[in-house]
């Protein structure tokens, strides 16, 4: 996915259909685990990504991360608007999630409820990092911090989750 | 758990939105890019005429600043394709789509402006103007499209929930209200062109006819769905009801004589172009 310039609808549907599947899931992770806010979410991400196609620069990052971006900013909203993290759903005991899509071992239901226990940012950079799979490089393009103190952050996080689950 | 178990776990989760969302927001996407581009070429061409050929521009800008301020559309909106007002006309109704931003307001206001089509075309027919007549149906096919493109907007926005069935069954039932209205219209431009001669009259007849059957394969399919999708039944007036048995007979009659069809048992709105409609 190395488009320099978004012109055409054929070049939306590109980025959409390459990029909508690690958005969903980042929205998911972030808002409470719902689908329905996950798919309006990650709808109105790309409606932005439209409306926004002309401040993308290919020179001060990749579409990816500028998408990722715009993503943020629509959760930060989402938070703000509802003024609450949101109400995680629980997926303890389940073999498979409640949400049909979302397919999950016993272990990693495990997981995914001690992970409410870290804060906003460490969830964001477990979910960024591990779970979607994103560089370092492009995880600290997002969270706008330098490319150390991303890697430290990161490090944290999972040493902290490793902790929580191990209590 | 050490950290590698951790991490292999935390790769391992996979989280996918449903097929059928993906092709909604396609859909969605492929709708506003559409749209939005539609409106840019409309505003880019008729700003492209206005620099380039110099056609009293202070003039125009002068009509459109009072069209803007409310005064008298009249001058614009009595202009037909072809005259010289006509791109005054589309661009205040191009400006009018700009400042409606409710989906359901701007499928409104697409329903309107094809009254305002029809009526164009039902003038310049009664002038004989062939030129102008073939412009106003190629407006008039292009107008039909906008109007299913707001239409599949509505129905996306129903199936999110993001509007209410009856809210659409609104505009629904002007649709179904004004396409029955325009059929009428259109078939008695066509009997009209029939009585005429000439290489013109009959490229304008063939052209009708398209714009007939798209109306009928287009708009009437769209407000058929939406009747199967939500079971719910428009509502026909009698007065409309007997105009459509009527537009219905004669489209019927019209299509035997120039198919040269013979259907075996034509009984009027029973069969045919009526099934189309939704029965009722």
């Amino acid at each position: 996915m190395n488009k320099a310039k978004l012109e055409s609808q054929k070049d939306l549907e590109d980025i959409f259909t390459a990029l909508n599947r690690q958005i969903y899931s980042y929205v998911y992770f972030r808002t409470g685990y719902s689908k329905e806010i996950a798919e309006d979410l990650t709808q109105e991400v790309f409606l932005r990504v439209w409306e926004k196609r002309n401040d993308f620069n290919s020179k001060k990052g990749n579409i990816r991360t500028w998408v990722y971006r715009i993503a943020r900013n629509l959760v930060i909203d989402e938070y703000r608007k509802k003024k609450d993290i949101p109400n995680f759903n629980n997926f303890e005991g389940q073999s498979r999630g409640i949400e049909e899509e979302m397919i999950i071992n016993d272990m990693q239901s495990f997981i995914l409820n001690k992970m409410k226990d870290l804060n906003e940012a460490e969830q964001e950079l477990i979910s960024l990092y591990y779970i979607e799979g994103l560089e370092l490089k492009e995880v600290s393009e997002i969270i706008n911090k330098s490319y150390d103190a991303t890697k430290m952050a990161i490090n944290r996080a999972l040493h902290k989750l490793k902790n929580i689950c191990n209590e | 758990m050490n950290e590698n178990e951790l991490i292999k776990q935390l790769h391992s989760i996979k989280v996918t939105p449903d097929k059928d969302w993906e092709n909604r927001t396609l859909r969605l996407l492929g709708i506003t890019v559409k749209t939005q581009q539609s409106a840019n070429n409309k505003l880019r061409s008729y700003y492209f005429n206005l620099a380039y050929k110099n056609i009293m521009g202070g003039i125009i800008t002068l009509i459109v600043a009072v069209l803007l301020a409310g005064g008298t559309a009249v001058a614009s909106d009595a202009a037909r394709p072809g005259d010289l007002f006509y791109p005054v006309d589309t661009f205040m109704e191009q400006v009018q789509r700009s400042f409606t931003s409710d989906p359901q307001a701007l499928a409104d206001l697409e329903i309107n402006i094809m009254q305002e089509r029809v009526r164009e075309m039902e003038q310049l027919q009664t002038e004989n103007n062939m030129g102008g007549l073939e412009n106003a149906l190629g407006e008039m096919n292009a107008q039909a499209e906008r109007i299913q493109e707001r239409v599949e907007a509505l129905n996306q926005l129903r199936e999110e929930n993001k509007i209410q069935t009856e809210d659409q069954q609104q505009i629904m039932q002007k649709l179904q209200d004004q396409l029955q209205a325009h059929l009428e219209v259109m078939n008695q431009v066509q009997n009209q062109l029939q009585e005429k001669t000439g290489e013109d009259s009959e490229k304008a007849q063939q052209q009708l006819q398209q714009v007939q059957t798209s109306f009928q394969q287009g708009l009437q399919e769209t407000i058929n769905q939406f009747q199967n999708e939500t079971g719910v039944q428009l509502e026909y007036n009698n007065e409309e009801q007997q105009q459509n048995q009527g537009t219905e007979d004669q489209i019927q009659n019209q299509n035997q004589n120039q198919n040269q069809v013979n259907p075996s048992g034509s009984n009027g709105s029973s069969n045919g172009t009526s099934n189309q409609n939704g029965g009722n």
